[in-house]
């Protein structure tokens, strides 16, 4: 085991860590919008550690690049992604993802 | 990202040249078919003719739906600066939820999450405004503990959901 | 080093499993929350996988989920927002 495998090791290690700690907060969080949050970890942050993973372990390659593209899509997509879904569960929930506006706005609305 | 649902039809509001729709489609078909080319791993030259018509098709119906949806993109470099702060932003949200998460399951604590608002300019429709807006959005709703759901055009402001508010200090945007 | 990549798969398959409990029996914005995750965390399998097996075709996969996986998540988000 050299020192590629060591590292290589250790940051599947994180990202295996990352999506199960994760998926816990999916099952645990109280309502949709906690839940959402535990999704950026997994689509962004472990495919990160993946990506470092395999670069350590194999360098640049051809077929290491397609790996590199699908982790870079969902890294760039996500964002977009959540804000999509948040703003759907908004909707779907209040009528309109802004907040009430009948009688003073307030600054910060919390939940139930 | 504001109004209307997502996915309403939009009345396209600027007259876009032709030679800048053309412009657009051959950036869209070099873009395509790199994604060919890498994905094919092959440089023969009748996988490259079917990578070309392949491209062909892609970049016309981008362009297409890009005219379609009335969206047109134009960047400006002082926007991407604040991205570099995103990783450490990303590292310390992570640990934010995590600590939420390791405080729900061992003292039944839940998160003290809430809906706020920011201050955020709206700004106008133009390309540049459509860009701004979208990369605010999309920059807001990277680090794990914070999304945003808009900007609301009446009041500029930003409504995002944190999964910890109050952790920090609320942001000049 | 094929064995880690194999074992990180096999480790998130199942590290999935909370996130499938809440697809199936939550309540249906949730549901769609587990759905997004549950695609993230199968393009990094993919990836994984084809990464320890090295076999050229596998490689494809993962980017045609990641780009799937963003169009599906946008139609469920646009159908959960207006009809259901």
């Amino acid at each position: 085991m050299n020192v590629q495998d060591i590292v290589s090791g250790i940051l599947l290690g994180l990202a295996v860590l990352i999506v199960a700690g994760a998926s816990v907060g999916v099952l645990v969080m109280r309502d949709a919008y906690q839940k959402l949050h535990f999704v950026t970890p997994a689509a962004l942050v472990a495919p990160v550690l993946v990506a470092l993973a395999v670069l350590a372990q194999v360098g640049v390659y051809e077929n290491a690049g397609e790996t590199f593209l699908a982790l870079l899509f969902m890294i760039i997509a996500g964002p977009f992604l959540s804000h999509a879904t948040m703003r759907a569960i908004r909707v779907r929930e209040k009528g309109d993802w802004r907040p009430d506006r009948s009688g003073k706005a307030p600054a910060e609305e919390k939940e139930q | 990202m504001t109004g209307p649902l997502a996915g309403e039809p939009r009345e396209p509001k600027q007259d876009v040249p032709v030679v800048r729709r053309v412009g657009s489609w051959l950036v869209w078909w070099v873009l395509m078919m790199s994604f060919w080319v890498m994905l094919d791993d092959s440089v023969n030259t009748d996988e490259l003719l079917a990578g070309a018509g392949a491209a062909v098709l892609a970049a016309t119906l981008a362009e297409l739906v890009t005219y379609q949806a009335a969206s047109r993109f134009r960047m400006r470099i002082e926007w991407v600066v604040p991205a570099l702060r995103l990783p450490g932003q990303v590292a310390r949200d992570t640990v934010t939820v995590y600590a939420a998460l390791w405080r729900c399951l061992t003292r039944g604590e839940q998160p003290p999450s809430a809906f706020l608002e920011l201050p955020a300019r709206f700004g106008d429709d133009s390309p540049e405004g459509v860009t701004r807006r979208t990369l605010l959005i999309g920059g807001t709703s990277v680090a794990p503990n914070t999304f945003a759901l808009g900007i609301d055009k009446d009041t500029d402001v930003m409504v995002v959901h944190r999964l910890v508010a109050g952790n920090s200090a609320e942001e000049e945007t | 080093m094929v064995m880690g990549f194999v074992v990180a798969a096999i480790a998130m398959l199942i590290a999935v499993i909370p996130a499938g409990i809440v697809l199936c029996r939550g309540e249906l914005a949730a549901s769609v929350v587990a759905y997004e995750f549950i695609a993230a965390v199968i393009v990094m399998v993919l990836a994984l996988l084809a990464q320890a097996f090295r076999r050229s075709s596998e490689f494809e996969l993962p980017v045609l989920l990641a780009v799937l996986m963003y169009g599906s998540g946008l139609v469920f988000v646009r159908v959960m927002e207006r009809w259901l």
